[in-house]
């Protein structure tokens, strides 16, 4: 890695305090500025001269946590205190910071090492101008709570009391770091920044965006491959309010999901109520898939020993032929919409030479390139103002409203504000792929694992319409998941089935569907070899050094730290212990971008079938837990997420319309269905990884396990509805 | 378009009146406008969230006459001469105990549902002080997160609920 100055804290004494700039890793696009030019990158850090501490932190916020991570580890080795802190959003801006949009689990695991040294120089500046004014040398110096102190003279100062002189001094290039033990915010049950602004309803999400004169839009869209053939207007033109009726085209951008008929109205109500009284002749372009005839292709595919080889290790069929028992099973997962809580919107003001965008984004720099692009707008030339995301989970990746927004607002010529509704919502997501597993799986004469055989054929994000053709199995497969490298026979093959269907990355993405086939296979294995399923794992992740791991979540996976979490929750869930009567226990493990979790799931199944989950043990290794509360919180949000859709969740494709709509008929966990969730936190001193997505693969195998406990059957196809469980 | 947003509401509308937050207004939208939909775009009281429209999630919860109600299912013409209580008017200054506990327990991710919880809960808490987790379930079903907030909101209440 090469250093340049953006590696450097640079600071400016202004009236306000002392500002300082700390660089974030990453990429800065190469067109943004030649590179001798110093251009601040990074967060800043104000403070002011009343000792408050003001972070503006540049990544944005979907309920994930960095909106406080991130500030902990600058606050912790700049030694402020935590209560003096406020964090506020960034404006977007490329050419100040690196990528501000949130995905793959990565937030904190990237920056860590930059914002602790980047807080780390900052301090020592101001330490270093103590130590000239009190003519002391600096070792001498302490701080805490946003002070420098020297106790051998009893003399105090607050950091902004040494603005100028602090800004004027060179930060050191490799400034000592605080010893973990000397940790006063990391790691510590801190309060979560921005809470009070969502509990008095204050907080503006983009959908909250109100400015004076701007219209309402709603777009009406039929199949997914429709093409508008005819519209009668009639009607919805006749509702009061309602201003203009325009088509929205989406050639207009590669990531608009379909074509639709606008209503541009006053307000949304009546923007609402006529999008359901226009009357749209539809034609199909005929290339997409039912979810129905995706299954059969992905099917024929398997049948036809289609697919792309990804990993070939000995001699599998030779290893199955001579295996002492052959497993071999059979799962599925259906398509996913990510249905997040705030529907998708946005506020677009297009003029000749100007932008202004403000949507739910989870990349804001996306929805700036994807504006540029429909409105042939330089991209400096389009703002995209910061907004708190309500729900991401992969969905809000693509920038598909904004797109749909400013190409509305150029045609109606006025400033608007798109408008989702929750039917829009489910039925026009780019949802998670479908996909069918067969697994075959030799043991030997003690019940160990020789031989592991997983075929996928599937539906690949990489092939969604929104994002062109790119390498299949990048979005579905990681050929150096576990089996491989623990024994040493393993074959992989992915074959990819073209579909026309809208598809995107949801909770977890690759894991989602793979953790459940693994968890539950394992679990089947276990029950072949007659052996208790910890045991089992046990036998087959222990005694190993860590293995490479070339996908996301690289560059090892360590088969000890897996074993960790999954002994942690088998103790601390009584794994073994009496159940209670009419309950079965299941237990289930996965690694995850970079950290791992396990999970055991107790639950019930009443005679109709009805699953119930009364309580998980979960555990997570996510290397250094920065922000414990955030990461427990975290780790139930993402069982809540993965159980959801293990009990409920499935979108179907008919005559290229999704059949589901709203919360009635595409239900998620509701109070009453929650069980209780008890988080336990390795306390790991690896460097931290993800947590936003670890902890969603492991439930649906968890339950699905559990449930064969106390049934006897075998769940293989998600969701779990009574109709499934009865017909097991 | 030659007119801006507004210019003729007045004369298409209804004019209904009614309080919120303490304080009478006078809305004017067709009569069946979901009240949802006044409160935010004609009073810009944006605290009460659009979910989905059909009385599923409850993100839009507000209380009329004290009694929580699904603001995007109420038409403006029910709540004549009645009282709104939104998330904005719950307290004056964040100090509500229900939106202190939201606060101590951590409860909200990405927030967004977290209004409407807030107004079920205290209406919940109006009518039983001290609710058993059944009676939590009950009044808080029809109210979804997706970010799995629910543990944190059923601590929230029962601390509250213990305080008093």
């Amino acid at each position: 890695m090469t250093y340049t100055r953006r590696e450097f804290v640079t600071a400016t004494a202004t009236a306000g305090g002392l500002l300082f700039l700390i660089p974030l890793p990453g990429c800065v696009s190469g067109s943004a500025a030649p590179s001798s030019q110093a251009i601040p990158v990074g967060v800043y850090v104000r403070i002011h001269p009343d000792g408050r501490v003001t972070i503006l932190t540049p990544k944005i916020e979907m309920g994930q946590g960095t909106f406080t991570s991130l500030p902990m580890i600058i606050a912790e080795e700049l030694d402020v205190a935590w209560d003096d802190v406020r964090v506020e959003y960034a404006p977007v801006d490329r050419d100040r910071y690196r990528w501000q949009g949130a995905g793959g689990s990565t937030s904190v695991w990237e920056s860590w090492d930059s914002l602790r040294a980047g807080g780390a120089r900052a301090r020592a500046m101001i330490v270093a101008a103590a130590a000239a004014r009190w003519g002391v040398p600096t070792g001498d110096i302490t701080t805490r709570d946003g002070r420098v102190l020297h106790e051998g003279t009893n003399r105090s100062l607050g950091y902004a009391e040494l603005a100028e002189e602090a800004a004027a001094q060179t930060p050191p290039a490799e400034p000592m770091l605080k010893a973990p033990e000397h940790y006063r915010i990391i790691g510590q049950p801190v309060r979560a920044a921005g809470l009070e602004a969502i509990v008095t309803g204050r907080e503006s999400y983009s959908s909250d965006t109100r400015r004076d004169g701007a219209f309402y839009a709603v777009v009406a869209r039929g199949p997914l491959d429709g093409v508008v053939a005819g519209v009668n207007d009639t009607a919805a033109r006749a509702v009061p309010g309602v201003r203009d009726v325009v088509r929205l085209d989406r050639s207009a951008h590669q990531s608009i999901i379909a074509n639709g008929v606008a209503v541009i109205a006053d307000a949304t109500w009546p923007a609402i109520q006529a999008s359901r009284l226009l009357e749209i002749e539809w034609q199909r372009d005929g290339a997409l898939l039912d979810t129905d005839a995706v299954h059969e292709q992905c099917v024929s595919a398997l049948n036809a020993g289609d697919g792309e080889v990804l990993r070939d290790d000995g001699d599998v069929e030779q290893a199955l032929r001579s295996a002492a028992r052959l497993v071999e099973a059979e799962y599925q997962a259906p398509l996913l919409a990510h249905a997040c809580m705030e529907p998708g919107n946005c506020f677009a003001d297009v003029g000749p030479d100007y932008a202004i965008v403000r949507g739910p984004f989870q990349n804001p720099w996306g929805a700036q390139d994807d504006v540029a692009n429909v409105l042939g707008l330089d991209r400096s030339q389009v703002t995209v103002e910061p907004a708190r995301l309500g729900g991401g989970f992969g969905r809000r990746l693509p920038s598909d409203y904004a797109a749909e927004a400013v190409a509305l607002a150029r045609e109606v010529g006025e400033p608007l504000h798109l408008v989702w509704t929750r039917e829009d919502d489910i039925r026009y997501d780019n949802f998670r792929p479908i996909s069918l597993h067969r697994l075959r799986a030799g043991l030997d004469a003690d019940g160990r694992l020789t031989a592991f055989h997983h075929r996928k054929a599937g539906t690949p994000v990489a092939w969604s319409p929104i994002r062109g053709r790119r390498e299949a199995r990048r979005y579905e497969i990681y050929p150096d998941d576990p089996p491989a490298g623990l024994i040493p026979n393993v074959r992989v093959e992915y074959a990819p089935v073209e579909s026309g269907l809208p598809l995107g990355t949801w909770r977890s993405v690759v894991h989602s569907a793979n953790g459940f086939v693994m968890g539950a296979f394992f679990d089947e294995l276990a029950a072949e070899a007659g052996v208790d399923p910890v045991a089992f794992q046990q036998s087959l992740f222990g005694g190993t050094a860590d293995l490479p791991y070339r996908d996301h979540g690289g560059p090892v996976f360590s088969p000890r730290r897996y074993l960790r979490v999954l002994d942690l929750v088998a103790e601390r869930g009584g794994w073994g212990s009496a159940t209670p009567p009419g309950r079965g226990r299941g237990i289930a493990a996965h690694f995850t971008f970079g950290s791992y979790a396990a999970q055991m799931a107790e639950v019930s199944v009443a005679e109709n079938g009805v699953i119930r989950v009364h309580r998980v043990v979960a555990a997570i290794d996510c290397g250094i837990p920065v922000h414990p509360e955030g990461i427990r919180a975290q780790v139930e949000s993402g069982i809540v997420y993965g159980l959801s859709a293990a009990l409920w969740g499935e979108i179907t494709v008919r005559e290229g319309l999704v059949e589901q709509s709203n919360f009635h008929d595409y239900p998620v966990l509701r109070m009453n269905q929650m069980p209780d969730i008890e988080v336990h936190i390795v306390p790991a001193e690896e460097p931290p990884k993800g947590t936003g997505e670890t902890s969603t693969p492991p439930i649906a195998a968890a339950v699905a396990n559990a449930v064969y406990a106390v049934t006897g059957k075998r769940l293989r196809r998600p969701p779990f509805t009574p109709e499934r469980v009865r017909d097991a | 378009m030659p007119e801006r947003p507004g210019d003729a509401m007045q004369t298409e509308g209804t004019v209904v009146g009614f309080q919120v937050n303490g304080r009478r207004v006078q809305a004017s939208a067709p009569p069946d406008t979901p009240l949802l939909w006044v409160l935010r775009d004609e009073l810009g009281l944006t605290g009460t969230k659009y979910g989905c429209g059909i009385g599923q999630c409850g993100s839009c919860t507000v209380h009329l006459d004290g009694m929580a109600v699904r603001s995007c299912q109420l038409p403006l013409t029910a709540v004549e001469g009645k009282r709104v209580t939104t998330i904005e008017g719950l307290s004056r200054d964040g100090d509500h105990p229900l939106q202190v506990a939201w606060v101590e327990e951590q409860v909200p991710q990405c927030g967004y549902c977290q209004a409407g919880q807030i107004m079920a809960a205290a209406a919940l808490l109006q009518q039983t002080p001290r609710p058993t987790d059944r009676q939590i379930d009950s009044a808080m079903v029809g109210n979804v997160c997706r970010c799995g907030t629910y543990q944190r909101i059923r601590r929230a209440i029962h601390r509250v609920a213990a305080r008093e």
